[in-house]
């Protein structure tokens, strides 16, 4: 992909024109879609976004992993209400920028939100975020109650 | 990184591709692309320029934390590549390169040539 804007002027008297136009427009195409994942790519066409997330678990602790790419830690809000984390935030656009320097745009901007069934109950007091190179990493502690327990066994 | 290593058997089943998404903006005295590659870290990040082409790759070298197992999985391992054509306007020397909350900062001054001169009417 080039990184310089191209205009070519409208010829009529070439008869490549509109097939060279033609093949640019193919191109960035493929250079939007392949590769990527189509339910997300989807999401991407519909205007909508929400970041990818992984969930892990432990005896004592869920762990939630988010791709929220350029976005500053004020700007993401997360909620956990009973078994129930949601994950929201706005990503503005830079308005440092004037409209005739757009050469692309492929990133989303817009709100977006995401809500996750966790497995087990959870501390909500307990919650520890941590945000960096654009991973949103929550620890989410379980509640005593729903931790396994190891029942000792008496020999007698 | 030759196509050969990603596909190694042992990690065929984990790692995905991904072409990063970016936005671009010429400015007067400079073209930027900013490009969306969330969990690196500057180290898992390289920009290589051979010839015309400038080329951006970064893997994740992010595993499962210790003591725990996957629930649910969205984000694979992931490798970012893209690749950009530079041309002649660029100046190769002075590219800047900037990683901050998972995106890429990439600054590339034009060369003298390639600026827009404003000519003074008499």
């Amino acid at each position: 992909m080039s990184l310089i804007r191209r205009n070519p002027e409208k010829n009529w008297t070439n008869p490549f024109f509109e097939l060279e136009r033609l093949q640019n427009e193919m191109n960035r195409l493929f250079d939007f879609s392949l590769s990527r994942w189509p339910e997300r790519d989807m999401g991407i066409l519909e205007g909508a976004w929400s970041p990818a997330i992984d969930i892990y678990d432990s005896r004592d602790n869920i762990v939630v992993k988010a791709d929220i790419p350029g976005l500053s830690k004020d700007e993401i809000e997360v909620s956990v209400h009973n078994d129930t984390l949601v994950i929201r935030g706005e990503k503005k656009r830079e308005d440092k920028i004037k409209e005739d320097e757009f050469v692309r745009t492929e990133r989303f901007y817009g709100g977006f939100h995401r809500a996750v069934t966790l497995p087990s109950a959870v501390d909500a007091d307990k919650v520890k975020a941590v945000y960096n190179n654009g991973v949103l990493e929550l620890t989410l502690p379980k509640r005593e109650e729903v931790k396994p327990k190891q029942i000792q066994i008496d020999v007698k | 990184m030759p196509a050969k290593d990603v596909i190694k058997q042992d990690d065929r089943e984990e790692t995905r591709v991904i072409t990063p998404l970016v936005n671009i903006h010429e400015k007067e005295k400079e073209i930027t692309v900013d490009a969306e590659m969330p969990g690196l870290t500057k180290e898992d990040l390289s920009i290589q320029i051979e010839g015309e082409v400038l080329n951006l790759s970064g893997r994740q070298k992010e595993n499962v934390p210790e003591g725990y197992t996957v629930l649910y999985r969205e984000r694979f391992p992931i490798e970012y590549r893209r690749t950009f054509v530079l041309g002649a306007e660029i100046d190769r020397e002075g590219i800047k390169a900037f990683y901050e909350n998972g995106v890429l900062n990439l600054r590339l001054p034009k060369t003298e040539r390639a600026r827009p001169k404003t000519v003074k009417i008499d």
